[in-house]
Formats: C-alpha cells, structure tokens, sequence
C-alpha cells in the first residue's frame, strides 16, 4: 500500500492546478469559442476552416494565457481577458462572413497573433529599456512625421483623411502613434517638462484637426488631460482644460459643417434615415431586434449596418448574443481598466505609472466614444472597438497598448516581490517565523 | 445543417453562451478580488514596501518634531506642504523644495525644484547643480531642519541590480550570501583592496565618498554583492582618496603578518575634537521616553554591554582596533581632510592573503598562524577572540546574536522595559554620554505599550535597519567629520518655486 502515498500527492496536486483561477477561466474561455465554432462550422455545410478555427483559437487563448506567462512576465488575468475579446471579434467576423465570400474572421485571427507579438516587444520595451532619454525625442519626432504623413499621401475614407495605403495594405497611423504618445507624454510629464509635452500633444490634435479624424483627436486630447490631472493633481487647471475642450467642441461646431451634420444625427437619426443617419438607426434596430438574449449566432442581418465590422460591431455583438452579453462586455472592460488603475497606483515609479495610467485613460475612452456613439449616448464617431473590432492595425495598437500595462504590472509584481524576499531572508537570518502564510 | 435545426439551435446555444459568458465575467472578478486580497495581505505584512529608507529628523524645527521618521520612496518631491511625497514642516523651507529619486549606483539623488537651497553632508547644492547624493548615513540640510538617511537592506548603494530587481536573480539567504562571500575570499589568491571598496558614486556626481570607515574592509552589499566581480572602476579610476588612515599599530588579522607588506597610508592628522557622536543606526533622540510605569515593547536589537566586551575585549594584542586605539589614532578622518600621499605610498600593492586554510600557503610562510575561514555568521562568532577579530565578524556576530536574543524575547512574551534594556558598551564609549555610543546597532521600530506577540509580528521589515546597519559592519558617525549644526549658508533658507 505505499504506492498510495505518491498516487494521493499527484491527485492532490493535480486539483490544486485545476483550482488556480487562470486555468478555472481558461477553461470557460476555450469551451466558449469552441462550442461557438463548431456552431458556426455547422451553419449550412460542414465548414472545416471553422472547424479549424474551433480548435485553433481555443489553443491559441491557451498558449497566450497559460504558457506564455511563464516565460515571459505577464499579467495573467489582463492577458485572458483581452484574449477573450479578440477571439470574440474573430468570432463575430467568421460569424457574419457566412456566405458573404469575405474573410475578414480569418485574417482578424492573423492580426491577433500579429497583436500577440506586438503586445511581447512592448513587455520587453518597457521591462528592459531604462534609457529613455535616448530613445524618447527619436521616438517623438518619428511618431509626428508618422501622424503627419496621411496629409501628404494619405486616403479618404468616412471623411477622414488618416489612411496610408502601401501595396495592398492600407494602415491608419494614428493608431500606431497611440503607443508613442503614451510613451512620450509619460516621459515628459514624470520629468515635469511641460514644454515639450504641450508642444507634442499640440502638433498632434492639430494634425488630426486637419485629418478631421475626430474621434482620434478626442482621444488623444482625453487622456492627455488624464495624464496631465494624474500627475500634477491640479484641479483648477484640469478643469482649465476641459473647459478649453468643451470651448473647442462649441467652436468646432460652429466652424465645420460635418460636426453640425454629425450632432443632427445624433439628436435624431430617424429624420436622416435616408442619407447621414441610416447607419445609426440601422445599429438601434439591430440593437432592439437582438433584445436581452439575442437571436443567436449567425442568425440577424448584421450586414445590413454600414461598417458592421469596425465601429457598430458591438451592435452586432448584442443583435447575436443580447443587450445582456453586451452588458456582460463591458464588465470585462470595466475590470480592464480597474486593473490598469490599480496597476498605475501600484507602480513605484511616477514614469511607470503614468504610462498604465495613459494606457488606461486611452482604452477607456476609446472604448467609451464607440459604445456611447453605438448607443447614441454621443455622437459616433469613427473609432474602433479595441480587441474587437476589425483592423490590423487597430489590433496591434490595442495590443501594444495592453503590452505596456503587463510590462507595467510585471515590474511592479518583482518590486513587490523583492520586498518580501528581502524580508523574508532576514527572518530566516534572524531565526524568526515569518508571517507570510 | 438544415437552416431550420441550424435556428433552433443557435436560439437554445445562446442561453449557452449567455451562461458562459456570466462565468467568464463572475471568475475574471473572483480573479481579480482574490489578487487584490492577496497583495493587501502582502502589503500588511511588508509596511515599508515601496519605501527605501527613512529620513530620520535629527534637528527639528517649526512643526518638524525631532526624532521624527519620514518614509522615503523611490522619488517624488520634499517640501513643506502636504501633498509632497515628503513632507518637512520646518521653516525656510520650500513649497516644493527639492525632487529626489533613488538610483541603484548612486543613491538618493537630490535636485532643487527651482533655486531652493540645500545641502548634503558636505557640499552644497549649490556646488552641484546636477544633484546631490545621499546614501546610509548621509544628514541632508533643509532649511532649518537636519535629516538623516536610513536606507533598508536590499537598497544599499552599490548593488548590482536595480532597485526593483528587474534583471537580479531571485535574492539569496542572508546566510548563503556570507557563505558566498568567504567562498570568493578564499578563492583568491590576492585580494585588491578595491574590489572591497563600494562603488564611487562621486566620480559621476562629484560627491564626498561614503563616511563609512569600514567601507574597506565591508562584506559586499547584502545580498546580491557576493556575486559582484571586481568592478571595473577600481581598475580604471584614478587613485580614489582613502576614507580613512589605518594607525600602523592596527593590523588586520588576516592580513600578511609581514610588515612590509601592509598598506602604508599617510599619518593620521591630528585629530580634531570629537563631537557628540549621534549616529549609530538609530538617532537616540528616536528613541522613546518609556512611560513611566508603563513597559515598552521595543522591536530594539542592540549590542549589549557582554556581545561587544566578548568580542571587542577578548585578546587586546590581537584585537584588530581597540576603543583607544579608535578613539585617538586609528579614528577614521574626515573626507575633508587634504589627502597627502607619501612618496612611496603605493608603489608596491599591499597584498592579502585569503582565509582559508591552505597548506601551500603555509609551506611558503611558515612563520605565518594558521587562519581558519569562517564559514557562517556563527562560525566567526564562535572565534571571536582568536582568528577573526575583523570588524566584519564582530559585528556580524553581534547582529545575529541580538536578533536572535530579540526574537527569543518575542516568542516568550516578554516585553523589554526601556529601564531593563541593555545598555550599550559603556567601555567604548569613552568620554561619550551612554545616549550617544557610536557603537550601538540598535532599531527601535515601534512604540507601543502592549506585550510583542508569540513569535515575529508582520512587520518583519523593520528588521532591515538592522540589518542594514549590521552590514555597513561599522559606524557611521565619523568622529570630527563634521561639526553638527546646521552650515550657515543654510541660513538664509529657500525660494519658493
């Protein structure tokens, strides 16, 4: 009977394991996108590219949640949520692709490894790099130039003159400059340099003024004064600021007939249903079809919405799933960017701070403006949904972004760490119990 | 899948889906609310996490209370309101008088905000506008007030990671690092006096050396040090200036018997009139008044009256310094001191020999006493008196064995008076009132008037003072390095930004 005592260690050791809550959540994630593929492979004809899809994404969500966090510091619980929501947006493309010949799920399943990547160099970047006054004025002035270049050769598209096409591929970079803005401003403002803040963040509002990329301006503008607020804890000034803003938004209205165009829409879309406000009324409706639990997966007529697949797709999300889901949604947002305001108050350094504070203020708002315009809370606008909707480029953006934050976390986590190793060696000189269990 | 079982389907999948996605949100915030307790937990059980020191306030003045403790973090800002990272409520003091930030080389560098005025144990920030730097030990001048830095274990200067460990292997036992340390001693055949040299901040910041007169003969910075090879500076910067002159009469125990080969340093300066010491790891004017009537459970780990007579007085001939000796040859001079090299000062490299036993080494020096390597902090307390009589073990011994005396305190739940408390060895102090001993690696974290707990209350770091006060193995106080109170060209206090 001796062999019992190693069997019984094993099986213990093996429920523990199953108990840790990343492998308890894992476990759910994966079970849903396989049990949603295998649906959606099923829909008319076996389709093997969603059968495929059903076992890839569910071991892809395991090895970015599981695995990788052991060989590279992240934060586990950022890492399963965000991982769940691309796969949800890979999920509501292949879904709405059905039949319409367009492989916009597929190719959002390569931008999500794409975004993997993205998000482990921004780790590392932030882990590693410690001189960031050698690389911060190259990093700034690249990123104006970059933002700078749709102006030159860049394309139209819904208005907004922010989309540079190279080869086949277009790319929109002020999504890219997302990243180095977070950087730059984070510098400047722990090094209380506010010369080179303001004129950074000036050059840049005033190239998406001209861009008439709106929802991007508004953006960078909001978190930009969140960083400004986080650091300095000037009241009087940050309101100073918002005042300018909502002076700026007044003036904007007077000036440009888009925005009066666009704020008519939002007041009541049914009387431009025909022309400018088809594209809201169609995102209610699909909204108000979908009622609290959906009409299911696949089903609906998600496509009948302009741009379904970037801006309105939360409306897709709750036509298929239910206002429910969507509500659902928004928790896990919610707890993303509780976890990045914890991340910020946590770190030890104003720098390090600033940055997930930066990455939380540009998520959150990013994530606010789409669902408030999908809502009509706000006018819409035309930014995307981060982790879900479709874009390459918006993908990895999301995904550096999020990189920061678990580069961020993970410094904090060996701070921490440190400590109590520290402590706990010297108890153990000391020969005194320490309280740590 | 014919449409109609590919509907009914779908409707019955999304209460499926619905289920799993409340399970995803319900375990994404259990997750999340066990973390948050965890590291709450985590936080109660280290107080001075995110912390590296404290200034300790060893002149107050306006609202400033002596004694008083102020954390330090990483960085941030001193000034005299509130919302400052560091608040010093002293007069001429500025708003926001000065931004510091703890780097891992050079210690806590300080820059005005602004034309404020400061200044850090010698120099003036005035002198450097780049910053200044303080380290364990150094007294910063603001204003009207005189703070002292205490800096915690695991955040001494000259370490070889970064303060927040980023590219540092996991930290080692306290215990595994000494055993490390007398490995590498023993494992060279000639040991440089600069590779026991900290590391020389003031080449890049243009400040003093550390006032630390055991630097030379310091183990590496706890813990990770023992894995430092010899740095490169030592062999690249010019002559760095001695911290202090070694009396010819003193000569380490293991060092090379033949005279020789001792390092010649210059003739001790005359010495100056030695002001009240008030730096020994802890300022006594910290220490609590004990209540009258009332005990006062102090987490105080001091080197009794018996530790230091057993381990200072055991062999006078062998001693490497006694309380004389110190007090009027060998006392360590002032940074200040003009530095006079003799002309053959170091034309010929003092050379050590190691500490272990080696019987080559006996061969080729018969004349020379067998020497035992100490292998634990136990070890070197268990030979006080007959090999190892180096400032190192002496107070390495004592350390140990206070903090063990101390927790044996705690587990049997007896608190420790203020009246019944060891006093500090009243041989060495001299002519130095008891408040004041120079010698006392004393802590006294918190005052309470309630019995210590069975065993090591959650704060156990408060243990790090200690220990970083036993691993600078010596005195900070540097007898005449500088007379105290404050420069008069503090006087005029600071601008407001």
């Amino acid at each position: 009977m001796i062999w019992q005592t190693p069997k019984k260690d094993a099986w213990r050791e093996k429920r523990r394991l199953r108990k840790q809550p990343q492998r308890r959540l894992v476990a759910v994630v994966m079970l849903f996108f396989f049990s949603a593929f295998l649906l959606i492979s099923l829909k008319e004809q076996v389709d093997w590219m969603g059968l495929l899809l059903a076992l890839v994404v569910p071991a892809l969500i395991y090895v970015a949640t599981i695995w990788l966090p052991r060989f590279f510091p992240t934060d586990q619980l950022l890492m399963a949520i965000v991982n769940f929501l691309c796969a949800l947006g890979v999920l509501i493309l292949y879904s709405t692709d059905g039949g319409a010949g367009t492989e916009r799920g597929f190719q959002q399943a390569m931008y999500y490894g794409l975004g993997l990547v993205a998000m482990l160099v921004c780790i590392l970047l932030v882990r590693y790099v410690h001189h960031w006054n050698v690389l911060i004025w190259p990093m700034a002035l690249a990123a104006l130039a970059l933002i700078a270049l749709p102006l030159a050769i860049g394309t139209e598209y819904n208005g907004a003159t922010n989309w540079i096409r190279v080869g086949n591929t277009s790319m929109q970079p002020s999504e890219v400059v997302k990243i180095v803005l977070v950087l730059v401003l984070s510098y400047f403002m722990s090094r209380r340099q506010l010369l080179p803040w303001l004129g950074f963040v000036g050059v840049c509002m005033g190239v998406l003024m001209l861009q008439k990329d709106l929802g991007t301006a508004l953006i960078y503008y909001c978190t930009a004064l969140i960083l400004f607020y986080a650091n300095t804890g000037n009241l009087a000034l940050t309101g100073v600021g918002l005042l300018g803003a909502g002076g700026a938004a007044v003036l904007g209205y007077k000036m440009f007939a888009h925005v009066k165009k666009r704020v008519a829409v939002w007041r009541n879309p049914w009387m431009y249903y025909e022309t400018s406000g088809y594209q809201i009324a169609q995102v209610l409706m699909a909204i108000a079809s979908g009622g609290l639990f959906g009409v299911g997966l696949g089903l609906g007529a998600p496509r009948v919405i302009p741009v379904y697949f970037t801006d309105c797709i939360f409306a897709v999300i709750c036509e298929q799933f239910g206002v429910v889901f969507g509500i659902l949604t928004l928790v896990l947002y919610v707890i993303i960017i509780v976890r990045g305001v914890s991340t910020a108050v946590a770190a030890r350094r104003g720098f390090y701070g600033l940055i997930a504070m930066g990455v939380t203020a540009m998520l959150g708002m990013q994530t606010f403006i789409i669902i408030g315009g999908v809502l009509k809370l706000i006018p819409l606008t035309g930014v995307t949904m981060p982790f879900v909707s479709y874009g390459g480029t918006s993908m990895v953006s999301c995904m550096g972004l999020i990189g920061l934050l678990q580069g961020v976390s993970s410094l904090n986590q060996d701070d921490l760490s440190y400590d109590y190793e520290i402590s706990r060696a010297l108890a153990k000189q000391a020969g005194v119990q320490f309280d740590d269990e | 899948m014919p449409a109609e079982i590919y509907e009914i389907v779908a409707l019955a999948a999304r209460f499926w889906f619905l289920f799993l996605m409340a399970l995803i949100v319900w375990r994404s915030y259990r997750w999340y609310a066990k973390e948050r307790r965890q590291r709450k937990k985590r936080l109660r059980i280290l107080p001075d996490a995110g912390f590296i020191g404290e200034l300790v306030v060893t002149k107050g003045a306006g609202d400033l209370a002596e004694g008083a403790v102020l954390s330090v973090p990483f960085e941030g800002t001193l000034g005299f309101v509130r919302s400052n990272d560091i608040c010093v409520p002293a007069p001429n003091v500025a708003r926001r008088h000065l931004w510091f930030s703890y780097d891992a080389k050079a210690g806590l560098v300080l820059t005005a905000l602004g034309h404020n005025d400061f200044s850090v144990d010698e120099r003036t920030i005035g002198q450097d506008p780049g910053g200044l730097c303080m380290q364990h030990g150094s007294r910063l001048y603001i204003g009207e007030a005189e703070l002292r830095l205490r800096m915690f274990a695991g955040y001494e200067v000259g370490m070889v990671m970064g303060p927040s460990g980023r590219n540092a292997p996991p930290p080692q036992d306290p215990q595994a690092a000494w055993d490390a340390f007398i490995d590498q001693l023993g494992n060279q055949q000639t040991i440089q006096p600069q590779a026991f040299m900290p590391y020389a901040p003031w080449q890049n910041y243009g400040v003093p050396p550390v006032q630390n007169p055991a630097g030379m003969y310091a183990p590496p910075a706890y813990p990770y040090a023992a894995q430092q090879p010899q740095p490169m500076w030592a062999q690249e910067a010019p002559m760095p200036q001695p911290q202090w002159q070694q009396p010819p009469a003193q000569q380490p125990q293991w060092a090379a018997p033949a005279p020789e080969a001792q390092p010649q340093f210059a003739p001790a300066p005359e010495r100056q009139p030695e002001p009240s010491p008030q730096w020994n790891g802890e300022t006594e004017a910290a220490v609590p008044a004990a209540p009258i009537g009332q005990p006062v459970a102090a987490k105080a780990f001091r080197v009794d009256e018996e530790t230091l007579q057993t381990l200072y007085e055991a062999d006078d001939d062998d001693a490497w310094f006694t309380q004389e000796e110190w007090g009027e040859d060998s006392a360590p001079q002032s940074t200040n001191a003009p530095y006079v090299p003799e002309d053959n000062e170091w034309d010929e490299p003092p050379v050590f020999h190691p500490l272990v036993e080696d019987e080559e080494d006996e061969a080729q020096q018969p004349g020379e006493p067998p020497m035992v390597q100490p292998s634990s902090i136990d070890d070197a307390q268990r030979m006080d008196g007959d090999e190892e009589q180096s400032p190192v073990n002496i107070f390495a011994a004592a350390y140990s064995a206070n903090l063990r005396r101390a927790a044996e305190q705690k587990r049997t739940e007896k608190p420790v008076s203020s009246a019944s408390a060891p006093a500090p060895n009243a041989a060495l102090q001299g002519d130095a009132p008891a408040s004041e001993s120079i010698y006392t690696v004393s802590y006294l974290a918190e005052k309470t008037a309630t019995p210590a707990p069975a065993k090591l209350p959650p704060q156990a770091s408060a243990l790090r003072p200690a220990a970083s006060s036993l691993l600078k193995t010596a005195p900070l106080r540097v007898p005449g390095s500088r007379p105290s109170g404050k420069p008069e060209h503090l006087d005029q206090g600071g601008d407001d930004q």
